[in-house]
């Protein structure tokens, strides 16, 4: 029988460089703020034209698997803006030397984790209308 | 709105940059309110909606955050997709999806701001 032919190494064998991982984790963060934009909308067309939705809305909001994703959604917006910063500072020629790219991207994480746990920390519920 | 496929692609880019720098304000603004929503009654949420600050805020993170998915869907989907035509469509309902979205929202914010029952 007739061996296959051999096959180039896929991307997958590859470690890619910290860079790449948070450039696709952009992409993928966009598409996630995208969604809940439109859940954002339709929370507030909830709010004005069905009380009983808005409320099972929240309901679902707070359970364990919403809470979840609620705060995967809040991350994501600080990740998503903070790689954003980085793409605009490289709009203007800054950042780009080799030793700094890793330094910035992990920076970049620490801002976003931070300023998730500044939400969740001062965030909270008991605001006056 | 204009077909974004249509715009000059310097423009594209632009004006990607520029709903990027509205954002980060808008943002910031937004996600720091947004866990407080979750205790709000429906009449507390509405009521924080229809101050005038709140409103003009809210309104102009739908349309600009609404602009800037546009545009970073429409790059994802060139970058993803190479069939034309299942571009074309995946275009078309990225728009469609998102141009609804938006509508849904400021119909709701005018209703507010109307007076709808809060």
């Amino acid at each position: 029988m007739a061996r296959p032919p051999p096959l180039s190494p896929h991307l997958e064998i590859y470690k890619l460089p910290l860079t790449a991982v948070l450039s696709f984790s952009h992409r993928l963060t966009g598409v996630m703020l995208v969604l809940g934009l439109m859940m954002i909308a339709l929370v507030l067309l909830l709010a004005v034209g069905w009380p009983q939705g808005f409320t099972s809305v929240q309901q679902g909001l707070i359970s364990a698997p919403g809470q979840i994703l609620f705060w995967l959604f809040i991350y994501a917006l600080f990740f998503h803006l903070c790689h954003g910063v980085r793409h605009l500072l490289w709009d203007s020629l800054q950042g780009f030397e080799a030793h700094r790219q890793l330094n910035i991207g992990v920076f970049q994480i620490g801002v976003s984790i931070f300023l998730t746990f500044i939400t969740y920390t001062f965030g909270q519920p008991d605001m006056a209308p | 709105m204009t077909k974004v496929s249509s715009v000059r692609p310097r423009t594209l880019w632009a004006l990607e940059r520029i709903t990027a720098l509205c954002l980060i304000p808008l943002g910031l603004w937004f996600a720091l309110h947004l866990p407080r929503f979750q205790s709000l009654s429906r009449e507390a949420f509405v009521s924080w909606c229809k101050e005038p600050l709140h409103l003009a805020l809210l309104a102009a993170f739908l349309i600009i955050a609404s602009l800037h998915a546009r545009l970073g869907l429409d790059t994802i989907i060139e970058d993803y997709v190479s069939d034309q035509r299942l571009r074309r469509h995946a275009r078309w309902l990225s728009g469609l999806l998102l141009n609804g979205s938006l509508s849904m929202g400021l119909l709701a914010l005018g209703a507010m701001t109307l007076g709808a029952p809060s």
